[in-house]
C-alpha cells in the first residue's frame, strides 16, 4: 500500500496544457467514480484547480498506479500523456504527504501563502467523501493536511501582507481615508487598470465615482460598468475639489496634474487628504505633489514596490514553513507506517 | 481648601491629559505619515484607525483640552482673587499658562479655519505641549511663586 500524488501545475505546464485535462467541479463527482474502478487505486482524491490537477490517491504498486493515474487524467485527450511528458510529477508516500501538507498551506501556489487554495483541497476532499472514495487513509491524511494548512499560518507569516497591486491600493485609501463609504473617486482615463481597481474599490464601500477621458464616449462606457458619472476630459480639475481618491491612467505623453495646480487646489479643499493613484505610464502626475502636504501620491511601482517587499517577507518565511511540514509530515507516516504494517 | 483652586485643579489636570492625548496622537499622525509619504504601508493607527481618523481625535483633544485649560485658567483667577485680593499676582506660572492658552488658541483656530491641517499642525501641537509640560513642571521648579514645586 503506498501514498502517490501525480499530477501538473503551473511551475511545470503552460495553461494550454492544464487546461486540456482541468476537470471542472461539477463532472469531479462521475470522474471520482470512475476513478474508484480504477486498479490500482483504493481510495483517491481529485484536486483541479485553475493551476494544477492533481489526483492523490491510495495504490496497490507504485509503478502501476503512477501509469494508470496519467492515463486517467488524461482520458478526455487523447495523446496528452506522451504530449506532457516531463510536465507530470509524481510523489509517492512522505513525498505524497509533504506536498499536500504545502499545497494547503499555500506554499506550491502561484502567490506564495494564497488562502484561497485551502478553501480547494477541501472541496476537493468533500467531493471525493461524497463519491466515496476515500477511505481511512485518505480521511486522516486530508485533515491532518487541514491542521497542517492552519498550524503553518498561525506560526509563520507566510499569509501576511498583500500581495496584489488592487489590494495594496485599496489598504493604502483605508491606512489614509478610514472607511472608504460614502467616499468619492475619479478616474481620469479609461485603461484596465483603473477598472480593475475601481473594482475594488467599489467593493470596498466607495459609492459616488466619476470617470474622465479625452474621449467622451469612453468615459461614457466605463461610467455604465460601474454605475458612475462621466464628465468631460476639460472638467476633471474642477472635478478634484470634492473628490477623495483620484486615479489617473491616461495616455498623455506629459504631466496632466502640475505640484501648482495641487497646492492651489488643497487650498480649495480646505486641507481634507487627498488619494492620488497615478497609475499611467509614462505617469500623468508629477512627482513632486507628493511633497504637498495631506497628499498622497502613489504610482505603479510604489504599489509594485509594497507588493515585492511582502512578498519577500513571505518568502523569508519559507524555510521556517518547509520545517514546520517535514514534522507534521513525519508525524503522518509514522501513523502510516503502522497501519500499512498492521494485518 | 478654596472651591475655586479645587476647580482650577480638576480642570487644569483635565486639561493636561487632553494635551496628552493630542501629543500622542500627533507622533501616531507623523509616523504613520512619514511611512505613507516614503511609500510603505503602515499598519492602522490604534484600534485600527486611519490617518483621517487620528487627525480628527487630534483635533478633538486639543480642542477640548483648549476649552479645560480656559475654564482651568478663569478658575484659577478666581481662586487667586479670593485668596489675594487681586486677580493676578505676576506669578511666573500665570505668565506662562497665558503664553501656553495663546498658542493653543492659535492652533485651535487653524484648526477650525482649515488653515493648517496634517503635519504642520502635528509638529505645532507637539512643540505646544512641550511648552505646556515646561509651563506645569519647568516653571515651577525654577521659578519661586504660588505654583513653586520646591
Amino acid at each position: 500500500m503506498k501514498l502517490i500524488t501525480v499530477g501538473i501545475n503551473h511551475q511545470t505546464a503552460e495553461v494550454e496544457e492544464r487546461e486540456k485535462i482541468f476537470l471542472p467541479s461539477k463532472d469531479l463527482e462521475s470522474a471520482l467514480k470512475d476513478l474508484a474502478k480504477t486498479p490500482p487505486v483504493r481510495e483517491g482524491v481529485i484536486l483541479s484547480t485553475c493551476n494544477r490537477v492533481e489526483i492523490y490517491g491510495l495504490v496497490d504498486n507504485i509503478d502501476a498506479g503512477e501509469e494508470q493515474l496519467k492515463r486517467f487524467l488524461c482520458r478526455n485527450a487523447p495523446g496528452q500523456m506522451e504530449r506532457m511528458d516531463g510536465k507530470w510529477y509524481t510523489h509517492v508516500d512522505h513525498g505524497s504527504v509533504a506536498h499536500l501538507f504545502k499545497v494547503a498551506s499555500g506554499l506550491d501556489s502561484m502567490v506564495l501563502g494564497e488562502s484561497e487554495i485551502l478553501g480547494q483541497v477541501k472541496n476537493a476532499y468533500q467531493e471525493a467523501v461524497k463519491a466515496q472514495t476515500t477511505g481511512k487513509v485518505m480521511h486522516a491524511l486530508f485533515q491532518k493536511s487541514f491542521q497542517a494548512a492552519k498550524f503553518v499560518r498561525e506560526q509563520t507569516g507566510i499569509g501576511r501582507g498583500l500581495v496584489s497591486v488592487s489590494s495594496v491600493a485599496v489598504s493604502l485609501a483605508k491606512r489614509i481615508l478610514g472607511s472608504l463609504n460614502g467616499r468619492r473617486i475619479m478616474v481620469i482615463g479609461a485603461g484596465e487598470m483603473s477598472s480593475l481597481t475601481l473594482k475594488s474599490l467599489k467593493e470596498n464601500g466607495v459609492s459616488t465615482m466619476i470617470v474622465s477621458n479625452r474621449n467622451y464616449d469612453k468615459a461614457v462606457e466605463l461610467a455604465r460598468q460601474f454605475d458612475a458619472k462621466a464628465i468631460s476630459f476639460d472638467e476633471f480639475p474642477s472635478a478634484m475639489r470634492q473628490t477623495d481618491i483620484v486615479i489617473s491612467s491616461t495616455a498623455a505623453p506629459h504631466f496632466i496634474i502640475t505640484r501648482e495646480q495641487v497646492v492651489h487646489l488643497m487650498k480649495e479643499r480646505k486641507q481634507r487628504p487627498l488619494f492620488l493613484l497615478d497609475i499611467a505610464v509614462p505617469r500623468d502626475v508629477y512627482p513632486e505633489v507628493n511633497d504637498v502636504d495631506n497628499v498622497y501620491l502613489y504610482n505603479i511601482d510604489d504599489l509594485q514596490g509594497i507588493v515585492k517587499e511582502n512578498l519577500d517577507y513571505r518568502h523569508s518565511q519559507l524555510s521556517l514553513c518547509h520545517s514546520l511540514i517535514q514534522q507534521k509530515s513525519e508525524r503522518f507516516m509514522s501513523w502510516f507506517h503502522q497501519i500499512r504494517s498492521s494485518p | 481648601m478654596n472651591p475655586f483652586l479645587k476647580i482650577h485643579i480638576l480642570f487644569s489636570s483635565l486639561s493636561y491629559l487632553a494635551f496628552v492625548l493630542a501629543f500622542v496622537s500627533g507622533g501616531v499622525f507623523l509616523w504613520m505619515e512619514s511611512r505613507l509619504k516614503r511609500k510603505h504601508l503602515p499598519p492602522m493607527g490604534p484600534f485600527g484607525w486611519s490617518l483621517e481618523s487620528v487627525d480628527q481625535f487630534n483635533a478633538r483633544s486639543l480642542a477640548v483640552g483648549f476649552i479645560l485649560l480656559t475654564l482651568g485658567i478663569l478658575s484659577g483667577i478666581l481662586a487667586t482673587h479670593q485668596r489675594f485680593g487681586k486677580l493676578f499676582v505676576g506669578d511666573p506660572s500665570e505668565v506662562w499658562t497665558i503664553t501656553s492658552w495663546l498658542i493653543y488658541a492659535a492652533i485651535v483656530a487653524v484648526r477650525g479655519t482649515c488653515t493648517l491641517r496634517g503635519r504642520k499642525v502635528m509638529l505645532l501641537a507637539i512643540l505646544a505641549f512641550g511648552m505646556f509640560v515646561f509651563t506645569l513642571i519647568g516653571v515651577g521648579s525654577f521659578f519661586k511663586g504660588i505654583h513653586s514645586l520646591f
